[in-house]
Protein backbone atom coordinates (compact mmCIF):
# COMPACT_ATOMS: atom_id res chain seq x y z
CA UNK A 1 0.00 0.00 0.00
CA UNK A 2 1.40 3.37 -1.07
CA UNK A 3 1.74 5.58 1.66
CA UNK A 4 0.37 9.16 0.86
CA UNK A 5 3.18 11.99 0.63
CA UNK A 6 2.46 14.89 2.45
CA UNK A 7 3.43 18.39 0.33
CA UNK A 8 4.60 22.06 1.55
CA UNK A 9 6.50 23.18 4.32
CA UNK A 10 5.51 22.12 7.93
CA UNK A 11 4.73 25.05 9.86
CA UNK A 12 8.05 25.09 12.11
CA UNK A 13 9.65 25.44 8.71
CA UNK A 14 7.59 28.01 7.02
CA UNK A 15 8.30 30.32 10.44
CA UNK A 16 12.03 29.64 9.92
CA UNK A 17 11.54 31.02 6.40
CA UNK A 18 9.65 34.27 7.57
CA UNK A 19 12.61 34.69 10.75
CA UNK A 20 15.15 34.70 7.86
CA UNK A 21 13.96 37.16 5.06
CA UNK A 22 13.08 39.38 7.89
CA UNK A 23 16.73 39.18 9.52
CA UNK A 24 17.79 39.55 5.78
CA UNK A 25 15.77 42.51 4.80
CA UNK A 26 16.47 44.32 8.09
CA UNK A 27 20.34 43.79 7.25
CA UNK A 28 19.49 45.51 3.53
CA UNK A 29 17.37 48.09 5.19
CA UNK A 30 20.74 48.95 7.43
CA UNK A 31 23.40 49.36 4.85
CA UNK A 32 20.80 51.34 2.67
CA UNK A 33 20.43 53.75 5.68
CA UNK A 34 23.83 53.87 6.25
CA UNK A 35 24.74 54.72 2.79
CA UNK A 36 22.12 57.77 2.22
CA UNK A 37 22.32 59.19 6.26
CA UNK A 38 22.37 62.81 6.39
CA UNK A 39 24.14 64.00 9.22
CA UNK A 40 21.85 66.34 11.02
CA UNK A 41 23.53 69.84 11.50
CA UNK A 42 22.63 71.01 15.26
CA UNK A 43 24.55 72.97 17.90
CA UNK A 44 24.64 70.45 20.31
CA UNK A 45 28.06 69.49 21.67
CA UNK A 46 30.11 66.44 19.91
CA UNK A 47 33.24 65.04 21.42
CA UNK A 48 34.66 63.03 18.88
CA UNK A 49 34.90 63.53 15.16
CA UNK A 50 33.29 60.99 13.05
CA UNK A 51 35.23 59.95 9.79
CA UNK A 52 33.63 61.76 6.63
CA UNK A 53 34.02 59.57 3.84
CA UNK A 54 35.61 61.47 1.06
CA UNK A 55 34.35 60.08 -2.40
CA UNK A 56 33.63 62.80 -4.15
CA UNK A 57 30.31 62.80 -3.69
CA UNK A 58 27.73 65.86 -2.86
CA UNK A 59 26.71 63.85 0.34
CA UNK A 60 30.26 63.91 1.54
CA UNK A 61 30.45 67.44 1.55
CA UNK A 62 27.17 67.91 3.15
CA UNK A 63 28.89 65.71 5.72
CA UNK A 64 32.16 67.89 6.11
CA UNK A 65 30.14 71.04 6.27
CA UNK A 66 27.65 70.05 8.47
CA UNK A 67 30.60 67.91 10.80
CA UNK A 68 32.41 71.82 10.15
CA UNK A 69 29.86 73.63 12.37
CA UNK A 70 28.73 70.78 15.04
CA UNK A 71 32.40 70.84 15.73
CA UNK A 72 32.77 75.28 15.69
CA UNK A 73 29.20 75.10 17.86
CA UNK A 74 31.12 72.49 19.88
CA UNK A 75 33.86 74.71 20.60
CA UNK A 76 31.66 77.55 21.53
CA UNK A 77 29.66 75.50 24.19
CA UNK A 78 32.87 74.50 25.72
CA UNK A 79 34.03 77.86 25.73
CA UNK A 80 30.88 79.11 27.33
CA UNK A 81 31.57 77.23 30.26
CA UNK A 82 34.89 79.01 30.81
CA UNK A 83 33.35 82.59 30.26
CA UNK A 84 30.91 81.88 32.49
CA UNK A 85 33.14 80.40 35.52
CA UNK A 86 35.33 83.38 34.90
CA UNK A 87 32.92 86.02 34.88
CA UNK A 88 31.98 84.83 38.68
CA UNK A 89 35.69 84.99 39.22
CA UNK A 90 36.12 87.88 42.11
CA UNK A 91 32.84 86.47 43.54
CA UNK A 92 34.67 85.31 46.56
CA UNK A 93 36.36 88.73 47.08
CA UNK A 94 33.35 90.97 46.61
CA UNK A 95 31.66 88.63 49.50
CA UNK A 96 35.57 88.39 52.02
CA UNK A 97 34.75 92.34 52.35
CA UNK A 98 31.65 91.56 54.29
CA UNK A 99 34.02 89.66 56.90
CA UNK A 100 35.64 92.81 57.15
CA UNK A 101 35.13 92.86 60.76
CA UNK A 102 33.61 90.82 63.81
CA UNK A 103 31.81 93.81 65.87
CA UNK A 104 31.50 91.48 68.60
CA UNK A 105 35.43 91.86 69.37
CA UNK A 106 35.46 95.25 69.70
CA UNK B 1 49.55 132.45 132.06
CA UNK B 2 46.04 130.68 131.60
CA UNK B 3 45.17 133.15 128.95
CA UNK B 4 48.31 133.00 127.29
CA UNK B 5 47.68 129.01 126.49
CA UNK B 6 43.73 130.14 125.76
CA UNK B 7 44.79 131.98 123.03
CA UNK B 8 47.49 129.04 121.82
CA UNK B 9 45.12 127.02 121.72
CA UNK B 10 42.28 129.22 119.83
CA UNK B 11 45.04 130.07 117.33
CA UNK B 12 45.80 126.53 117.10
CA UNK B 13 42.51 125.43 116.61
CA UNK B 14 42.02 128.06 114.02
CA UNK B 15 44.66 127.11 111.96
CA UNK B 16 43.82 123.58 111.62
CA UNK B 17 40.30 124.49 110.88
CA UNK B 18 42.00 127.23 107.91
CA UNK B 19 44.02 124.25 106.63
CA UNK B 20 41.27 121.85 107.19
CA UNK B 21 39.10 124.25 104.77
CA UNK B 22 41.54 124.87 102.03
CA UNK B 23 41.90 121.28 101.34
CA UNK B 24 38.68 119.93 101.61
CA UNK B 25 36.94 122.38 99.21
CA UNK B 26 39.14 122.00 96.55
CA UNK B 27 39.11 118.18 96.82
CA UNK B 28 35.31 118.66 96.85
CA UNK B 29 34.91 120.57 93.25
CA UNK B 30 37.72 118.77 91.82
CA UNK B 31 35.39 115.11 92.54
CA UNK B 32 32.17 117.17 91.09
CA UNK B 33 34.17 118.30 87.87
CA UNK B 34 36.79 115.08 86.95
CA UNK B 35 35.28 112.14 84.80
CA UNK B 36 36.99 108.86 84.03
CA UNK B 37 37.26 107.98 80.57
CA UNK B 38 36.23 104.50 79.78
CA UNK B 39 38.78 101.77 78.05
CA UNK B 40 36.40 101.65 75.28
CA UNK B 41 36.77 105.40 74.68
CA UNK B 42 40.38 105.33 75.45
CA UNK B 43 40.85 102.71 72.80
CA UNK B 44 38.53 103.88 69.60
CA UNK B 45 40.84 105.22 67.80
CA UNK B 46 42.71 101.77 67.10
CA UNK B 47 39.20 99.70 67.27
CA UNK B 48 38.09 102.42 63.92
CA UNK B 49 42.07 101.88 62.32
CA UNK B 50 41.20 98.15 62.65
CA UNK B 51 38.22 98.44 60.78
CA UNK B 52 39.59 100.85 58.33
CA UNK B 53 42.88 98.98 57.49
CA UNK B 54 40.51 95.70 57.11
CA UNK B 55 38.21 96.77 54.55
CA UNK B 56 40.76 98.70 52.64
CA UNK B 57 42.73 95.49 52.47
CA UNK B 58 39.81 93.33 50.84
CA UNK B 59 38.96 96.11 48.89
CA UNK B 60 42.77 95.83 47.41
CA UNK B 61 42.05 91.97 46.83
CA UNK B 62 38.81 92.69 45.22
CA UNK B 63 40.90 95.57 42.77
CA UNK B 64 43.37 92.11 42.31
CA UNK B 65 40.81 89.77 41.36
CA UNK B 66 39.40 91.84 39.05
CA UNK B 67 42.72 92.36 37.22
CA UNK B 68 42.99 88.65 37.08
CA UNK B 69 39.45 87.92 35.59
CA UNK B 70 39.83 90.44 32.57
CA UNK B 71 43.35 88.87 32.16
CA UNK B 72 41.76 85.72 31.62
CA UNK B 73 38.90 86.40 29.88
CA UNK B 74 41.29 88.05 27.27
CA UNK B 75 43.60 84.74 27.29
CA UNK B 76 40.51 82.60 27.20
CA UNK B 77 39.17 84.39 24.21
CA UNK B 78 42.39 84.37 22.14
CA UNK B 79 42.53 80.51 22.82
CA UNK B 80 39.02 80.24 21.64
CA UNK B 81 39.69 82.63 18.45
CA UNK B 82 42.92 80.03 17.50
CA UNK B 83 40.38 76.60 18.07
CA UNK B 84 38.27 78.02 15.59
CA UNK B 85 40.80 79.36 13.16
CA UNK B 86 42.36 75.33 13.12
CA UNK B 87 39.08 73.73 12.81
CA UNK B 88 37.89 75.99 9.75
CA UNK B 89 41.19 75.21 8.68
CA UNK B 90 41.05 71.28 9.14
CA UNK B 91 37.16 71.07 7.44
CA UNK B 92 38.47 73.68 4.55
CA UNK B 93 41.65 71.30 4.04
CA UNK B 94 39.06 67.78 3.52
CA UNK B 95 36.55 69.71 1.60
CA UNK B 96 39.35 70.70 -0.88
CA UNK B 97 40.29 67.21 -1.24
CA UNK B 98 36.78 66.16 -1.46
CA UNK B 99 36.05 68.51 -4.32
CA UNK B 100 39.27 67.15 -6.32
CA UNK B 101 37.69 64.16 -6.29
CA UNK B 102 34.33 65.48 -7.25
CA UNK B 103 36.50 67.23 -9.95
CA UNK B 104 37.76 64.04 -11.53
CA UNK B 105 34.04 62.40 -11.77
CA UNK B 106 33.48 65.39 -14.61
CA UNK B 107 34.30 63.85 -17.74
CA UNK B 108 32.28 66.82 -19.80
CA UNK B 109 32.99 70.34 -20.04
CA UNK B 110 29.58 70.66 -18.69
CA UNK B 111 29.93 68.54 -16.00
CA UNK B 112 33.44 70.22 -15.51
CA UNK B 113 31.59 73.89 -15.27
CA UNK B 114 28.89 72.33 -12.73
CA UNK B 115 31.40 71.09 -10.61
CA UNK B 116 33.52 74.44 -10.60
CA UNK B 117 29.67 76.37 -10.09
CA UNK B 118 28.68 73.58 -7.17
CA UNK B 119 32.38 74.48 -5.08
CA UNK B 120 32.03 78.47 -5.37
CA UNK B 121 28.44 77.99 -4.30
CA UNK B 122 29.45 75.66 -1.15
CA UNK B 123 32.10 77.73 -0.48
CA UNK B 124 30.19 80.84 -0.96
CA UNK B 125 27.35 79.41 1.78
CA UNK B 126 30.62 78.37 4.16
CA UNK B 127 31.88 81.52 4.39
CA UNK B 128 28.55 83.21 4.63
CA UNK B 129 27.76 80.89 7.40
CA UNK B 130 30.96 81.77 9.13
CA UNK B 131 30.22 85.13 8.90
CA UNK B 132 27.08 84.62 11.07
CA UNK B 133 29.07 82.25 13.53
CA UNK B 134 31.56 85.54 14.26
CA UNK B 135 28.51 87.84 14.70
CA UNK B 136 26.48 85.69 16.74
CA UNK B 137 30.19 85.37 18.68
CA UNK B 138 30.98 88.60 19.06
CA UNK B 139 27.28 89.53 20.46
CA UNK B 140 27.77 86.71 23.06
CA UNK B 141 31.21 87.86 24.16
CA UNK B 142 29.54 91.62 24.46
CA UNK B 143 26.99 90.36 26.31
CA UNK B 144 29.00 88.90 28.59
CA UNK B 145 31.20 91.91 29.17
CA UNK B 146 28.83 93.87 29.47
CA UNK B 147 27.18 92.36 32.39
CA UNK B 148 30.28 92.00 34.02
CA UNK B 149 30.58 95.99 34.05
CA UNK B 150 26.71 95.92 35.63
CA UNK B 151 27.80 93.28 38.88
CA UNK B 152 31.24 95.44 38.58
CA UNK B 153 29.29 99.07 39.12
CA UNK B 154 26.90 97.30 41.56
CA UNK B 155 29.22 95.96 43.92
CA UNK B 156 31.29 99.07 44.01
CA UNK B 157 27.87 100.81 45.47
CA UNK B 158 27.39 98.20 47.57
CA UNK B 159 31.09 98.64 48.85
CA UNK B 160 31.01 102.26 49.28
CA UNK B 161 27.94 102.36 51.56
CA UNK B 162 29.43 99.37 53.55
CA UNK B 163 32.75 101.62 53.99
CA UNK B 164 29.87 104.46 54.79
CA UNK B 165 28.31 102.94 57.30
CA UNK B 166 31.08 101.47 59.21
CA UNK B 167 32.74 105.17 59.25
CA UNK B 168 29.14 106.60 60.47
CA UNK B 169 29.14 103.66 63.19
CA UNK B 170 32.97 104.83 64.40
CA UNK B 171 32.01 108.99 64.25
CA UNK B 172 28.70 108.44 66.14
CA UNK B 173 30.86 106.44 68.81
CA UNK B 174 33.46 109.03 69.18
CA UNK B 175 31.04 112.00 69.38
CA UNK B 176 29.44 110.05 72.29
CA UNK B 177 32.57 109.46 73.72
CA UNK B 178 33.60 113.16 73.69
CA UNK B 179 29.84 113.88 75.25
CA UNK B 180 30.04 110.49 77.39
CA UNK B 181 33.60 109.55 78.02
CA UNK B 182 32.61 107.03 81.14
CA UNK B 183 29.97 105.73 79.23
CA UNK B 184 31.75 103.41 77.88
CA UNK B 185 29.56 99.92 77.78
CA UNK B 186 26.37 101.54 76.10
CA UNK B 187 28.50 103.33 73.68
CA UNK B 188 30.17 100.13 72.79
CA UNK B 189 27.00 98.34 72.25
CA UNK B 190 25.41 100.46 70.40
CA UNK B 191 28.88 100.44 68.01
CA UNK B 192 28.69 97.01 67.60
CA UNK B 193 24.92 97.63 66.51
CA UNK B 194 25.61 99.94 64.05
CA UNK B 195 28.89 97.96 62.54
CA UNK B 196 26.50 94.90 62.27
CA UNK B 197 24.02 96.37 60.94
CA UNK B 198 26.04 97.73 57.70
CA UNK B 199 28.00 94.48 57.59
CA UNK B 200 24.26 92.57 57.15
CA UNK B 201 22.83 95.03 54.86
CA UNK B 202 26.03 94.62 52.48
CA UNK B 203 26.10 90.79 52.80
CA UNK B 204 22.08 90.33 51.80
CA UNK B 205 22.83 92.86 49.50
CA UNK B 206 24.96 90.57 47.94
CA UNK B 207 23.25 87.79 47.90
CA UNK B 208 21.16 89.54 45.74
CA UNK B 209 23.12 89.34 43.09
CA UNK B 210 24.78 87.11 41.49
CA UNK B 211 22.87 86.67 38.34
CA UNK B 212 26.21 86.93 36.21
CA UNK B 213 25.68 82.79 35.36
CA UNK B 214 22.26 82.79 34.33
CA UNK B 215 23.09 85.65 31.98
CA UNK B 216 25.74 84.40 30.35
CA UNK B 217 23.17 81.10 29.56
CA UNK B 218 20.77 83.78 28.29
CA UNK B 219 23.25 84.96 26.03
CA UNK B 220 24.32 81.28 24.56
CA UNK B 221 20.88 80.51 24.26
CA UNK B 222 20.42 83.54 22.07
CA UNK B 223 24.16 82.43 20.43
CA UNK B 224 22.95 79.13 19.72
CA UNK B 225 19.75 80.24 17.82
CA UNK B 226 21.80 82.29 15.34
CA UNK B 227 23.90 79.44 14.25
CA UNK B 228 20.71 77.56 13.88
CA UNK B 229 19.49 80.27 11.52
CA UNK B 230 22.83 80.12 9.85
CA UNK B 231 22.64 76.63 9.56
CA UNK B 232 19.35 76.30 7.94
CA UNK B 233 19.88 78.84 5.40
CA UNK B 234 23.58 77.08 4.37
CA UNK B 235 21.02 73.58 4.15
CA UNK B 236 18.69 75.17 2.01
CA UNK B 237 21.74 77.34 -0.32
CA UNK B 238 23.52 73.68 -0.33
CA UNK B 239 20.53 71.36 -1.50
CA UNK B 240 20.26 74.05 -4.42
CA UNK B 241 23.95 73.52 -5.46
CA UNK B 242 23.54 69.58 -5.14
CA UNK B 243 20.36 69.77 -6.57
CA UNK B 244 21.83 71.46 -10.01
CA UNK B 245 24.92 69.08 -9.90
CA UNK B 246 22.96 66.51 -9.72
CA UNK B 247 20.83 67.28 -12.68
CA UNK B 248 24.27 68.53 -14.71
CA UNK B 249 25.55 64.69 -14.29
CA UNK B 250 22.10 62.43 -14.05
CA UNK B 251 23.68 60.44 -11.65
CA UNK B 252 22.33 60.69 -8.40
CA UNK B 253 25.62 58.46 -7.17
CA UNK B 254 26.89 62.27 -7.17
Amino acid sequence: MKLKTERGFSGIEALIIVVIVGVLGGVGYWVYSQNHKKTPISSSIQTSTPTIKLDGTTQSVDNLTNQDANMEASIDGKYENTEQSTARAANQAAQNIGGAYDESTF
Amino acid sequence: MNQLSKASRRLSLLTIGTVLAMTAVPTVSMAATTTKESPFCTNLSSVSGKVTNNLTSLENKLTSARTDREQQITANRAKWDQEIKDNRAKWDQQRQDNFAKLEAKATTDDQKAAVKTYESTILSAVATRRQAYNTAREIFRSGVNAAIATRHNTIDSQVAAFNSSANAAVAKAQASCQATPNDGPAIRTKFQADLKAARETFQNARKDDDKVGDTVKQLAATRNASFKAANMAFEATAKIARDTLKAAFKNTSI
